[in-house]
């Protein structure tokens, strides 16, 4: 990747270099701006140190929330995930189907989370059931809709060639639509990796996480939003995005495993 | 002398409209004996594929009747093998695994797969890359992967649709003899689609020339050069010869009208 | 840590950003003076409902026209952070809870109590009448659904030595009366009329009797009191006068204005909020105990800043001057000097 030479090491040293001195940039506009504040503005954005001190004190606090939130994130990201492949199965058979089906998806997927949160506490109970499905909800029409979509993308010489072969649909689903397939379907669960930490977050402020009273991220930005703690919401926040972070990574992990011997999008720049 | 066979494929009277759409092809009739190797060409649209597909089995004829060894197309299935134009290879499958795909979906068992699949692969000079993943193959052998899995069902009849089409002419001319080569270990039936005058001629005995709007098969030129053809064949001069005439003819075929 | 050279073009950028929010952070001028008089803007803590009626009775019959004041009671809901709200200059009074203030005010937010609207707080536990709970100790390893953060949260758990679940409070009923193990926090004004007609029946723990006894108080930022004093102390005095009005007199200004700004509300309704506000002595306390609508003592301040203390929500005790002050009452209701 880099020829030998002094030129591509500095550039190489320059390009580690920049994002770190972005970043350090930024926290000092940060500053800045918070100097700026006039003192009535001050405490609505918290300095730096500020949310440092927060995530000092307040860690373990804010590790056990992460771990609660997380938790009914995963467990509704899975299920969306197995779900999704189901039903996106059952979907790719036949243009009727999908004709079918689909409305009643974009229903779902239209009607606001925020509405039929309360109904599902209603239902289920509050706590992690509630904050699974809730997440489930968020992630599941995106995954659908792409996988579905690969499904019924396939090379039109594949579907010959297999059918050539006198392949049953079985195999023609299994052993080429399926794998063909795969490439969309982690497009979608990148965007269910996205959508899952949130969903729970907000399944959280809604239906509580308290799993042995101890209540999930959501759940804290109702406390330090009405404790007016500015420095420990924005150290919320910024778990928050830790956890989607993590979220997207395992998804980018996973997807790496799958494809990245034969699909182009690891292909490297210079092949 | 050889007992009379029937003709290993017929086609009589075959008509071909998709749908509610225009004619395609209209009353085409020929016949190939074992052994032959049959080229297609003809200006755009003249129906060529179609009539591969025809024969193969993947579409209907609208009229009109296609007996391939004595059978139905689609119940002739197990006895064709169809080389298309993109090489259609699994990107997700090694070369060997695609290699075993037809055989895996009529559940060969595995030694024999594995066996069966390098035997192809030495035949188009590939062996040595059985564990490579398509995307590091170039087009060239992209495309003799996709011959060597049409070749491992032991084909009768081998239908090409522009296999060479995509690649350079000095990989085109490779192929070319290469598939002869194999031609001359397996004695299959071959049906070739082609644009390219020099290539109709150089692999083939008979070539149907078809002329478009709808297509219909406008005449027939024998190629009479012996096997094994080679390089030098391309040469000679009465291959060169019969090139600029069959051009002539497809020239003369692009002008006519419906 | 090596400090990072700033090239220079950034750090103009930067100082220039830096100027900009400094000249954008003025907060817009609070009161205008306006023909109709000084402008008030008061928040309230919810929807326009009886438990804000002494307001509404006052703006209703023309007291703070007759002092002077333009006042607009702005309503407040779920979800609405009022003292954001107050920082960033889009109210200028509000309502609260005097612990909420208090704890603020240790954190060094610029609020200060001016008044008291209810000597004690309408907020209650409310449970089944069925339910094994009769006092607060029995709430032990039971499920509430409260409003995260509130302070007498920690308060019943340290007093009666109790844990206990919570779930976000969604200010509803409905999983109240499908589940008649359900426990949930209300105000003695509201949730009870409701459950009972829905065929339910409810019993209340009045939180005031726990030994956790918020004013229910009117509060501002130091810099508005600092420019507006007068008109803040005739905005108490007029709201008292509305209170007393309210309570004592005829409600029916207040009840007209109310339910024209919230169509949900009904007579029936707010006649139940007003008889339980009496019934517990929300709004005037207790006589015997000489208490007074509108009244704040130094001595339960005191009380307020030591539960919070010994809580550990607010480090230390801190002095009552930072966070109250006693003198925008009107002088009769005002507390001895000390």
């Amino acid at each position: 990747m880099s020829a030998p030479g002094t030129g591509s090491r500095l550039s190489r040293f320059a390009r580690n270099l920049l994002p770190v001195a972005t970043g350090v940039g930024m926290i000092v506009a940060w500053y800045a701006v918070c100097l700026g504040l006039s003192p009535d503005h001050r405490f609505l954005l918290p300095s730096p140190r500020e949310v440092a001190q927060a995530f000092a004190e307040k860690g373990p606090t804010l590790w056990s929330a992460a771990l609660s939130t997380g938790t009914g994130a995963l467990l509704g990201f899975a299920m969306a995930v197995f779900l999704s492949f189901g039903l996106a199965l059952f979907l790719s058979l036949s243009a009727l189907v999908r004709a079918s089906f689909y409305p009643y998806l974009m229903i779902l997927q239209m009607t606001p989370i925020i509405v039929i949160a309360p109904i599902l506490v209603l239902w289920v109970g509050p706590g992690l059931r509630s904050v699974t499905i809730i997440t489930f909800l968020i992630c599941f029409f995106p995954m659908v809709v792409n996988t579905t979509q690969g499904l019924i993308s396939t090379d039109r010489n594949l579907v010959d060639f297999f059918r050539m072969c006198k392949a049953t649909k079985w195999q023609e689903i299994f052993l080429l639509r399926v794998p063909a397939a795969l490439p969309y379907f982690f497009t979608g669960l990148k965007i269910g990796a996205t959508l899952a930490p949130i969903g729970a977050i907000v399944g959280d402020y809604i239906a509580g996480n308290s799993s042995g009273g101890q209540g999930g991220l959501g759940f804290l930005t109702i406390v330090y939003s009405s404790q007016f703690q500015m420095g420990a919401l924005f150290a919320t926040a910024a778990v928050g995005c830790i956890l989607g972070f993590v979220f997207v990574s395992g998804v980018i992990a996973l997807s790496w495993l799958a494809l990245h011997k034969w699909h182009d999008s690891f292909s490297r720049p210079d092949t | 002398m050889r007992e009379e066979q029937p003709p290993i494929v017929e086609l009589k009277g075959v008509e071909k409209r998709y749908g509610d759409g225009p004619l395609v092809l209209d009353k085409v009739s020929f016949s190939a004996e074992r052994g032959d190797f049959v080229t297609l060409i003809g200006p755009s649209g003249c129906g060529k594929s179609t009539i591969l597909r025809l024969i193969s089995g993947l579409n209907p004829v609208s009229a009109g009747s296609i007996v391939v060894d004595g059978m139905e197309p689609s119940r002739a299935v197990e006895k064709l093998a169809f080389v298309f134009q993109e090489p259609t290879l699994l990107p997700w499958l090694t070369v060997a695994q695609n290699v075993e795909v037809p055989m895996r979906l009529h559940r060969t068992e595995a030694a024999t797969r594995t066996e069966t699949a390098r035997r192809s692969l030495e035949l188009v000079r590939l062996a040595d890359h059985m564990d490579y993943y398509p995307r590091q193959l170039s087009g060239g052998q992209k495309m003799r992967v996709s011959i060597a899995r049409a070749l491992s069902v032991s084909p009768r009849i081998l239908l090409l649709d522009e296999p060479f089409g995509a690649l350079d002419e000095m990989t085109r001319d490779h192929l070319n003899e290469e598939l002869l080569a194999i031609r001359q270990q397996l004695a299959w039936t071959a049906f070739f689609v082609t644009h390219s005058v020099a290539e109709a001629v150089f692999l083939s005995n008979r070539i149907l020339v078809f002329s478009a709007n709808p297509g219909r098969l406008h005449g027939e030129i024998k190629v009479d050069f012996p096997y094994p053809r080679t390089e030098e064949t391309r040469e000679s001069e009465p291959y060169q010869r019969l090139v600029a005439e069959v051009s002539k003819v497809l020239r003369s075929v692009e002008r006519l009208k419906a | 840590m090596r400090i990072l050279e700033v090239p220079r073009r950034t750090a103009v950028l930067i100082a220039a950003l830096a100027a900009f929010l400094a000249g954008c952070s003025k907060p817009a001028p609070a009161s205008p003076q306006t023909g109709g008089g000084a402008r008030i803007r008061f928040k309230t803590d919810w929807y326009p409902q009886a438990e804000h009626g002494g307001f509404y009775q006052a703006l209703a019959k023309g007291f703070y026209k007759d002092a002077g004041l333009d006042v607009d009671i702005v309503p407040g809901g779920p979800g609405v952070l009022v003292p954001q709200l107050m920082l960033s200059g889009q109210v200028d009074v509000a309502m609260g809870r005097s612990d909420d203030i208090i704890v603020f005010a240790d954190q060094g937010l610029p609020f200060v109590i001016v008044g008291a609207y209810m000597e004690h707080d309408p907020q209650a536990i409310l449970v089944h009448e069925e339910d094994t709970v009769r006092t607060f100790a029995d709430l032990n390893n039971r499920t509430i659904m409260a409003v995260p953060g509130v302070h007498w949260i920690d308060f019943l758990k340290l007093r009666y030595h109790i844990d206990f679940r919570q779930i976000p409070s969604n200010f509803g009923i409905a999983q109240f009366m499908s589940d008649t193990s359900f426990i949930q926090q209300c105000f003695v004004t509201n949730e009870p009329y409701y459950v009972r007609k829905n065929g339910g029946h409810p019993r209340t723990l009045l939180l005031s009797d726990s030994g956790y006894d918020p004013y229910r108080i009117i509060f501002t930022t130091q810099g508005f009191l600092r420019e507006h004093p007068e008109e803040v102390r005739r905005f108490i005095a007029a709201s008292i006068h509305g209170w007393d009005d309210f309570m004592n007199g005829d409600p029916s200004p207040a009840k007209e204005l109310i339910a024209a700004r919230n169509t949900n509300m009904t007579n029936e309704f707010m006649d139940y909020s007003i008889k339980a506000m009496r019934e517990a002595h929300i709004i005037s306390g207790k006589p015997e105990l000489g208490e007074r609508i509108g009244m704040m003592t130094r001595s339960r301040m005191r009380e307020q800043v030591d539960a919070l203390a010994q809580l550990g929500i607010i480090p230390k005790t801190i002095p009552l001057g930072t966070i109250v002050r006693f003198d925008f009452l009107p002088p009769e209701l005002q507390p001895a000097a000390r």
